[in-house]
């Protein structure tokens, strides 16, 4: 297994550093770690995406992609997360390893690139240039609306909205877009200004190049990074209601979508994690799993039947496609799938077929680096600190009576039904 | 069983075609958990019309699709779940000119791979099953129908396309799966799925001679590929009509454009034209040219925007498009900047950045598994490899990129499909 490393190069700031050589390119990401706010979620998001199209030596688009083709091709994208409630804000890179090139210094330009971005973006008069911060928050507010095109997303974003209405957790990624059209030049940057010394930051690598020479790219680039005191970030998770509330709305579309959101007090915080997420392939994560076999493949009652588990929050919701005509049986037997569980109704092979799945997607994650980077920026942000290798040895060691007891804490908190046409 | 080389990408390729005709590539990757097994078949939704035997034969839009669904069905079981117990994650996806069988796993390697190539080698069908399929693959069609993306695709395809079945959805219909039967099922399974009309790519931490020992024991001895294919009248060289459009409620239009092309036959030639395709388009309207940045800028494009060059069974078009606020506009700049290329010629300094950069892309492409699988599949149907994809990106000259843009994105061979907003009630009053 690689051999990571995870070392604060300066205050707040966090390196999770893998040594790899078998891939042909490297992975470098950045991310500022910012509570999720209904004011700020909107600006956090446009920030890295106004940061993007314009650093003070290469002011514009066309200048920066052409710095990205002379790296062979290097990528650089804006990226921001909403894990529970912290939202991570900040950019992702690959790059072509410099062994298959004749340029060796990639890591070092690419290095030296993504802190310009970060630190050195494109001004003017002391604010964003206002034309990037009116297009970006165009898009923004377009990306915000688009979410109804796919039914699916919109299905359980409403969800979302309504089990969470008082908790931050409602807050989409995006912001909404009255507090987008709030945004200008200034007030992002008097934002952009408050947040860069004030977040801690958590850097992922993985390549082939030793660490000293990924610390001295990182210190150089990050040297003009504000000091300060850094705002905490959590998540807080809730119970289900006493009686859950059942919504529902109409769409163009030909198909219904019904969503359904779940309680569990576990999330990846606790100790009995591990659990928690088997016992989520088993009810519906995984092609063997009991909304897949059930109400999918038996009573073909839809296309698609999965769960979800939103570790850092302690929710699990189900997301179907029906026919809206099926509602009342596609619901009862949903619930059915969870009662049956609760009731010590897991068979050996759906205990072992969700187990196996899940150890194989751990080990794939170690294959990739980018699922590498996400899993370990999860951690990272919970404070907890152990690779894939230590999940799968806990995974293996979950009974069913762990399972059931999982099934058993999971709680109905609110359906929500989009009505299509037919 | 052959063993090369490949200096650039750092890769080793292993190869053997058995006795029976099928043939076998595996790229060994050490340390990797994983591994991934992909078994093909040249056959997909275009192939709904053959001859053999002097016999013609037509079946119904939609089968390849529908037998790719009911291959999994065994005697003894389901393959997909049976495949999930032994720990690997199955798959299988119809195009119009492919069907594949695919899985990853990492444990329990040999034994997926005989059963991948068990359920797909053994046609087994009950009527039963059969009319079970017709429900699930009815949602999916109306699932995909629902799709904004997928319908101003569809729209393009038929009005690029008379007569040639491309222009038909992979899927098919509610109407045209109603007809599907068993028995039509095994006809085009003992028709397509023979094995030198198949292939099977393996990458991962494996042995090769293992993999080949393992094949050699599963497969039968298959008859050879007898049909031949045909589709329908000739195509024109003109499009069917310039310009479709729909609605549906979605925020922003979409859009999809194409140019009507002729593709070249195969081979090399054809793997080199797929490069120099996207080179010119990259050359004319990609994310590194001032064109795209004003379009951005303007706000008619956004991060959506994105183009491929398409080949299907004689078919060749160079599709663009995405999200706009104002299609016809971003169709007609796009246009005129590969008019102004063509008339003045291009930026040699973008052409060689340009180059560098799908060298870097080209290399990439060997750290997925599933590309190197895919990629390979399709190259050797077309009688290539994919493993040389850098130094024949280095190869690529200012001529034949300027060639492509003169002959190939011609104002009067493009089409144009557009899905707009639906107007809210409110506007009429």
């Amino acid at each position: 297994m690689d051999n990571r490393i995870r070392r604060e190069i300066m205050p707040g700031v966090f390196l999770t550093y893998i040594p790899s050589e078998r891939f042909k390119t490297c992975y470098m990401s950045i991310s500022l770690l910012r509570p999720l706010e209904k004011g700020a979620a909107a600006r956090n998001n446009l920030l890295p995406r106004v940061l993007d199209r314009g650093t003070a030596q290469l002011p514009d688009m066309e200048q920066i992609a052409a710095r990205l083709d002379d790296l062979y091709g290097a990528r650089l994208v804006p990226v921001v997360r909403k894990k529970g409630e912290v939202q991570c804000v900040g950019f992702a890179s690959t790059f072509i390893d410099d062994r298959f090139v004749d340029d060796k210094e990639l890591l070092e330009k690419v290095t030296e690139l993504i802190g310009q971005m970060l630190l050195a973006p494109a001004t003017v008069g002391g604010r964003f240039i206002n034309e990037y911060v009116e297009s970006e928050r165009e898009k923004l507010i377009e990306d915000i609306r688009s979410v109804v095109n796919d039914k699916r997303r919109f299905c359980l974003n409403e969800l979302v909205k309504a089990m969470c209405i008082n908790e931050k957790f409602s807050i989409s990624n995006m912001g909404t877009e009255p507090y987008a059209k709030l945004i200008t030049g200034s007030r992002l940057f008097r934002h952009y200004a408050e947040i860069i010394g004030s977040s801690t930051i958590e850097i992922f690598y993985c390549g082939s190049a030793e660490i000293e020479r990924v610390t001295d790219a990182l210190e150089q680039a990050l040297a003009p990074l504000p000091q300060g005191e850094k705002t905490p970030v959590h998540t807080i998770n809730r119970g289900a209601p006493a009686k859950p509330k059942f919504l529902s709305s109409e769409t163009d579309g030909k198909q219904s979508n019904l969503a359904i959101g779940l309680r569990n007090p576990v999330s990846i915080a606790d100790v009995r994690y591990p659990a928690a997420a088997l016992m989520n392939s088993v009810f519906g994560g995984s092609a063997t799993s009991k909304l897949f076999m059930n109400v999918r493949e038996k009573l073909s009652l839809c296309y698609y039947a999965s769960s979800s588990y939103f570790k850092h929050k302690g929710i699990i919701i189900v997301s179907s496609g029906i026919e809206k005509d099926n509602y009342d049986k596609a619901l009862d037997e949903i619930l059915a799938q969870l009662k049956a569980m609760q009731n010590g109704e897991i068979e050996d092979w759906e205990l072992e077929s969700a187990r196996q799945g899940m150890i194989g997607s751990l080990r794939a994650t170690m294959d990739s680096p980018g699922m590498m980077e996400d899993f370990y920026l999860s951690r990272a942000i919970e404070g907890l600190d152990y690779d894939p290798d230590y999940l799968i040895r806990r995974l293996e060691n979950v009974t069913k009576d762990e399972v059931i007891e999982m099934a058993q804490y999971t709680a109905l908190d609110t359906v929500y039904f989009l009505k299509g046409m037919d | 069983m052959e063993r090369q080389y490949f200096d650039r990408i750092g890769e080793t390729l292993y190869s053997e075609r058995l006795e029976n005709g099928l043939s076998v590539f595996i790229v060994p990757k050490r340390g990797f958990s994983k591994a991934y097994a992909f078994f093909a078949v040249n056959y997909g939704a275009a192939d709904t019309h053959y001859i053999l035997d002097g016999q013609e034969h037509r079946v119904p839009d939609g089968i390849a699709h529908f037998l790719e669904h009911k291959m999994f069905d065994m005697e003894r079981g389901n393959a997909l779940q049976l495949l999930s117990e032994l720990g690997a994650q199955p798959n299988a996806f119809t195009s119009t000119d492919i069907t594949a069988y695919y899985f990853e796993t990492t444990e329990n390697f040999d034994e997926s791979l005989k059963l991948l190539i068990e359920f797909v080698s053994t046609p087994y069908f009950t009527q039963e099953s059969v009319d079970k399929e017709q429900g699930i693959i009815g949602q999916e069609i109306a699932m995909v129908e629902n799709n904004p993306n997928w319908q101003v695709y569809m729209d393009l395809y038929r009005a690029l396309y008379a007569n040639h079945p491309v222009r038909v959805a992979v899927a098919g219909t509610q109407e045209s799966i109603g007809e599907i039967t068993a028995d039509t099922l095994t006809r085009c399974h003992n028709t397509f799925y023979v094995p030198d009309n198949m292939v099977l790519c393996v990458v991962g931490d494996v042995v090769p001679e293992n993999i080949a020992d393992i094949v050699k024991e599963c497969v039968h001895s298959g008859s050879r590929m007898s049909a031949e294919c045909v589709y329908g009248p000739d195509e024109p060289e003109d499009v069917c009509e310039r310009f479709v459009s729909g609605e549906r409620e979605i925020s922003m239009p979409l859009f999809m454009a194409g140019y009507k092309c002729k593709g070249a036959p195969g081979g090399w030639a054809a793997m080199k034209e797929e490069l120099v395709a996207d080179m010119a388009f990259q050359i004319v309207a990609g994310g590194s040219t001032k064109l795209y940045s004003d379009m951005y800028a303007e706000g008619i494009i956004n991060d959506s925007f994105d183009w491929n060059w398409e080949t299907c069974r004689g078919t060749a078009a160079m599709v663009f498009g995405g999200e706009s606020r104002d299609p016809k506009k971003v169709v007609e700049r796009v246009q005129a900047e590969a008019e102004r290329i063509a008339a003045e010629g291009l930026d040699a300094e973008l052409l060689r950045r340009l180059k560098k950069a799908a060298v870097g892309k080209s290399i990439r492409s060997y750290d997925s598994f599933e590309a190197i699988c895919y990629a390979q599949a399709t190259a050797y149907f077309k009688g290539a490899d994919c493993f040389r994809l850098p130094e024949l990106t280095e190869e690529i000259t200012e001529e034949e990129v300027l060639e492509f843009i003169r002959e190939k994105m011609v104002w009067d061979k493009l089409a144009l499909s557009v899905i707009y907003p639906k107007k809210e009630e409110q506007d009429e009053r």
